[in-house]
């Protein structure tokens, strides 16, 4: 090229807009994961022979084979059960939870609140384990002090049962409870429940005739989150249930991907993973649909009101004394626990004998290179999963709400979906996509990039959901002034968009990377021993029944998680808002 | 110069089709300041970002300066930050993540080549000078009053001395005071840096008092161009004469053109018989409009000797504006307004003769 050449062609570059151009390849990424993820379920659930094989046959044989096994109906009703129990138990405690908090004079609200979203952040096999330390019927020390107190010659409880585990995901599903209707009920207008009491209703009938149906569809919204989030549960049911083969769909579509003997079947899983999702769908239309009915109750009115704010009087100190128990029920003791038992050989009744029996030693014994590739790995992923997750979710809303592109609903709608999916399928589908289609054409099976992937894709659906409103609330004139003044898309979104929505934008950072920390369920399929974050050694551990090892890495976890749990709550402070899943 | 030839902008919703701008032209000479002019959701928004590149039309043709900017016949889209276009939104668009400087700063760190950094500081400094904001620049930009923002907004649509300057309603969020003083004052600016500006309002006070072409608009079709005189003396038509400025609309039916002279034609109204003076040929039998003016609608002491341009009528109401008195007068079923001096004693009740003078009439075909 001659010299006048290249100054025109570096002219029409600098005059080219680029930017559009580039959210619209990273939002199509984003949309093709997902889209390719679910559709590799699909298509192996109608294939027959060894997945990846050159010759194939289309057959309905492997939905007629779990449709006809009675066991498929046993795991679908223990699900089913599972569920149904963990969401009654999360109700129980979240919702009168949230009204003491929300319309009472309870003290130490914020307290309270940051409690709660601790709560939702302790990992979930943390909590299993040290619920297993306390209820099981050999180990549990619950059992072994009635047994020898009163002499029984059996345990009186077992978490290892379908109720046992139902009321263990109940109480951790709580928090989301709270925090889901603690919004409905402050964003609720107070003027119909004060008319109800001036009309000389009694507190009581007040909250039951125009409190709780006012706060209906917001609750039932709720509920069918939490169902739905023990629908696709999987670590509880793991950790307490899988050694005892308790299954729930979750935990069983693990266990025939893993057999103990004979080879797995994997149409069979493809199967099951899709029936899944047809159920997870389900519920999700129905959240949705509830989601929209709630405004139409007019619960939300946006006017500057004040709740108006029940006083206690003489129940204030019953109340404090039953969110106190509450919160040692369900947050200290399962944590007290594990720290018991990481200083143990084995789990004891505290005595002065298992006093003198507490060491270091199950520290010290630790397979020390797998931690620190455990922890490694986790870090790695804490910080890269947020940052791809979010800068997927940005180029996304912007298509989404910025740009006029035809059909960019479509990409919503595909951000949205990992939502509807319960974790365990997508780590099954990448896991089989990356066996038996990538294969060596792309070798990322065994390597971090196959975790980053999979975690940033789940997490689309929130972090769309956060860069969405927080784009919308953003004036449009804002980034027009910027093209006025000479911007690209790419100067607008630099200099305008991302200073703007930079709260946001950290506020789910760090969110996200405190779930990647607590992620069990995506790793535990899809990670080997060259990519396991230290959740999964803390799983392996747990199937080896490695209890103490395994307690002092949950330990070693909770302790890593301080400083960030810190800094999330210094920025959430900032930013206003509370814990979110 | 702006020219807009046959603009057309229809938005597509979900199987409906909004015409916003329908076969619009205007022109915008070198210097001029043009303002678009009309009630609310005609368009007038629509046009302006057309102009600007915000808004892409169905067809048309947009030349600003000597560069064509939009004609899809040639193919020409030239995108918004191309343009070199100094604009100025309704609600004023401050980064408010900037200080008052780097707002100003920020058109001119996107030029190419860059300006040094001191040419930068220099030009950032005269522009805030020129809007009377020197010695704010440090001033995180949300801390400022409405008033200073919009003077902010001014100075960062100056600051990279652009073609051509639009203004969307940029007098609209400030108190009534203060629209006052900056209507003059943005006026004497422009003028002073001899841009071409495209205004936008639906303030008629606005649109009369700072330009030096109006043009009406209604339903995406201008229906009116001409300079502010012309717009309220000499409104072509009925919507008009009601939009900019109040006025009296009486209808009526010509009876019979003055003999040799086709410029007096008497109009049968259910108010009177009225003598007119009109601009254009009426045949007779044809229905009109005739338009009046509150202040040229005149109240006589003494019995007229022909009936002629006279109505008897009875003061219904009497509004007191500070400087004038507004009377609603009934005559028969229609109920005319007037504008008086505040010392002139009227009384509710009291009944008047009213006079129009044919001069003052303004016949619009209906
Ligand atoms: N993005 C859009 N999609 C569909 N219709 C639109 C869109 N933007 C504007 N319109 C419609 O086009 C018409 C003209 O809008 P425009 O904003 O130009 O009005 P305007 O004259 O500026 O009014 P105002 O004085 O209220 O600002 C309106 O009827 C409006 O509803
Ligand atoms: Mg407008």
């Amino acid at each position: 090229m001659t010299a006048p050449s290249v100054a025109a062609f570096v002219r029409r570059w600098n005059g080219l807009d680029l930017g559009p151009a580039l959210m619209l390849s990273v939002a199509f990424v984003a949309a093709v994961c997902v889209a390719v993820t679910l559709a590799v379920i699909l298509w192996l659930s109608v294939v027959d022979g060894i997945p990846g094989d050159v010759r194939y046959n289309y057959t309905l044989a492997h939905f007629r084979e779990i449709l006809f096994d009675g066991f498929t109906y046993r795991v679908l009703g223990n699900t089913l059960a599972f569920s149904s129990i963990s969401l009654v138990f999360a109700m129980l405690l979240g919702l009168p939870l949230a009204w003491l908090v929300e319309r009472t004079d309870f003290p130490g609200k914020p307290v309270i609140f940051t409690f709660m979203t601790v709560g939702l952040l302790v990992p979930g096999f943390a909590v299993a384990l040290g619920w297993v330390f306390l209820l099981h019927p050999r180990v549990g020390i619950i059992n072994q002090l009635l047994m020898s107190a009163f002499g029984l010659s059996e345990a009186p409880f077992n978490v290892a049962t379908i109720a046992g585990m139902g009321v263990v995901e109940g109480l951790s599903l709580s928090p989301v409870v709270f925090i889901m209707t603690a919004i409905v009920l402050r964003a609720m207008d107070s003027s119909l429940e004060e008319a109800a009491r001036m009309n000389g209703a009694t507190l009581w009938e007040t909250i039951r005739k125009v409190t709780l149906p006012l706060a209906r569809p917001g609750i039932i919204a709720a509920g069918i989150y939490v169902f739905a989030i023990g629908f696709a549960a999987f670590d509880i049911p793991a950790v307490i249930g899988l050694s005892s083969r308790i299954y729930t769909f979750s935990t069983y579509v693990f266990q025939q991907m893993s057999p103990t003997e004979g080879i797995p079947q994997y149409g069979g899983v493809a199967v099951l993973s899709v029936i899944m999702v047809v159920l997870a769908a389900g519920l999700s239309a129905w959240y949705v649909a509830m989601q929209r009915q709630a405004p139409r109750y007019a619960v939300v009115t946006g006017k500057g009101y004040r709740p108006t704010i029940i006083p206690l009087g003489r129940w204030k100190a019953f109340s404090v004394a039953l969110v106190v128990v509450y919160f040692v029920f369900t947050q200290l003791m399962p944590v007290v626990m594990l720290v018991w038992a990481s200083g143990l050989p084995f789990v004891q009744v505290p005595s002065a004998q298992s006093f003198a029996q507490l060491s270091w030693r199950n520290y010290q014994t630790l397979p020390a290179d797998m931690i620190w590739a455990g922890t490694r790995n986790t870090l790695i992923l804490m910080v890269l999963v947020p940052t791809l997750t979010l800068t997927l979710s940005l180029a996304t809303s912007w298509i989404v709400v910025r740009s006029r592109i035809p059909f960019r609903g479509v990409f919503d709608f595909f951000a949205f979906l990992p939502h509807t999916v319960p974790g365990i399928v997508f780590s099954i589908a990448v896991w089989l996509l990356a066996l038996f289609v990538l294969r060596d054409k792309v070798p990322i099976y065994g390597t971090i990039w196959i975790l980053v992937i999979v975690y940033s894709i789940v997490r689309l659906s929130y972090g769309t959901r956060m860069t969405n409103s927080a784009m919308i609330q953003i004036h449009r004139e804002l980034d027009e002034s910027a093209l006025m003044s000479g911007a690209r898309v790419s100067g607008v979104i630099r200099y305008v968009l991302v200073p703007l929505l930079m709260p946001t934008l950290l506020y789910s950072w760090i969110w996200i990377a405190l779930l990647t920390y607590r992620e069990l369920t995506l790793p535990v399929v899809l990670a080997t021993s060259d990519n396991q974050p230290l959740s999964v050694v803390v799983w392996s551990l747990v199937s080896t029944s490695s209890y103490g090892s395994a307690s002092a890495v949950a330990v070693i976890m909770l302790l890593l998680m301080l400083p960030i749990l810190l800094a999330y709550w210094l920025v959430a402070r900032r930013v206003g808002v509370v814990g979110n899943t | 110069m702006i020219r807009i030839e046959n603009l057309q902008v229809t938005y597509r919703g979900r199987g409906t089709t909004h015409h916003a701008v329908r076969n619009l032209s205007l022109s915008v000479a070198a210097g001029g300041f043009y303002a678009l002019l009309g009630p609310s959701g005609c368009g007038k928004t629509t046009t302006l970002r057309a102009v600007a590149g915000l808004e892409r039309p169905t067809s048309g043709r947009i030349v600003v300066g000597d560069v064509t900017v939009f004609s899809p016949e040639e193919g020409i889209h030239v995108e918004p930050h191309r343009r070199n276009i100094g604009m100025v939104f309704q609600s004023y668009a401050i980064w408010p993540h900037m200080t008052v400087f780097e707002n100003v700063a920020f058109p001119l760190r996107r030029l190419r080549p860059r300006p040094s950094r001191d040419d930068i500081r220099r030009r950032v400094l005269a522009a805030l000078a020129l809007v009377q904001l020197q010695g704010l620049e440090e001033r995180p930009a949300p801390f400022l009053s409405g008033g200073q923002q919009q003077r902010l907004a001014l100075a960062r649509a100056l600051v990279f001395e652009p073609r051509v300057l639009l203004l969307d309603e940029p007098l609209s969020n400030l108190d009534a005071k203060l629209r006052e003083d900056m209507r003059l004052e943005l006026r004497d600016l422009v003028k002073r840096l001899g841009i071409t500006t495209l205004f936008v309002t639906h303030e008629q006070v606005e649109a009369l008092t700072m330009s030096d072409v109006v043009g009406v608009m209604r339903d995406g079709v201008i229906v009116q161009e001409g300079s502010p005189r012309e717009i309220y003396n000499v409104p072509a038509q009925s919507f008009v004469a009601d939009f900019v400025g109040k006025t009296n609309l009486i209808d009526g039916r010509v009876i019979r053109i003055e003999d040799g002279d086709a410029r007096i034609a008497y109009v049968e109204t259910p108010l009177a018989e009225l003598r007119c003076v009109v601009d254009r040929p009426f045949t007779v039998g044809q229905d009109v409009t005739v338009a009046v003016r509150p202040e040229h609608v005149e109240i006589l002491t003494s019995s007229p000797a022909a009936p002629l341009n006279v109505a008897a009528g009875v003061i219904e109401s009497l509004v007191f504006l500070g400087n004038m008195l507004e009377c609603h007068v009934r005559v028969g079923a229609q109920v005319l307004r007037l504008q008086r001096n505040t010392d002139q004693s009227l009384a509710v009740g009291q009944p008047v003769t009213l006079g129009f003078e044919s001069t003052r009439l303004r016949v619009m075909p209906r």
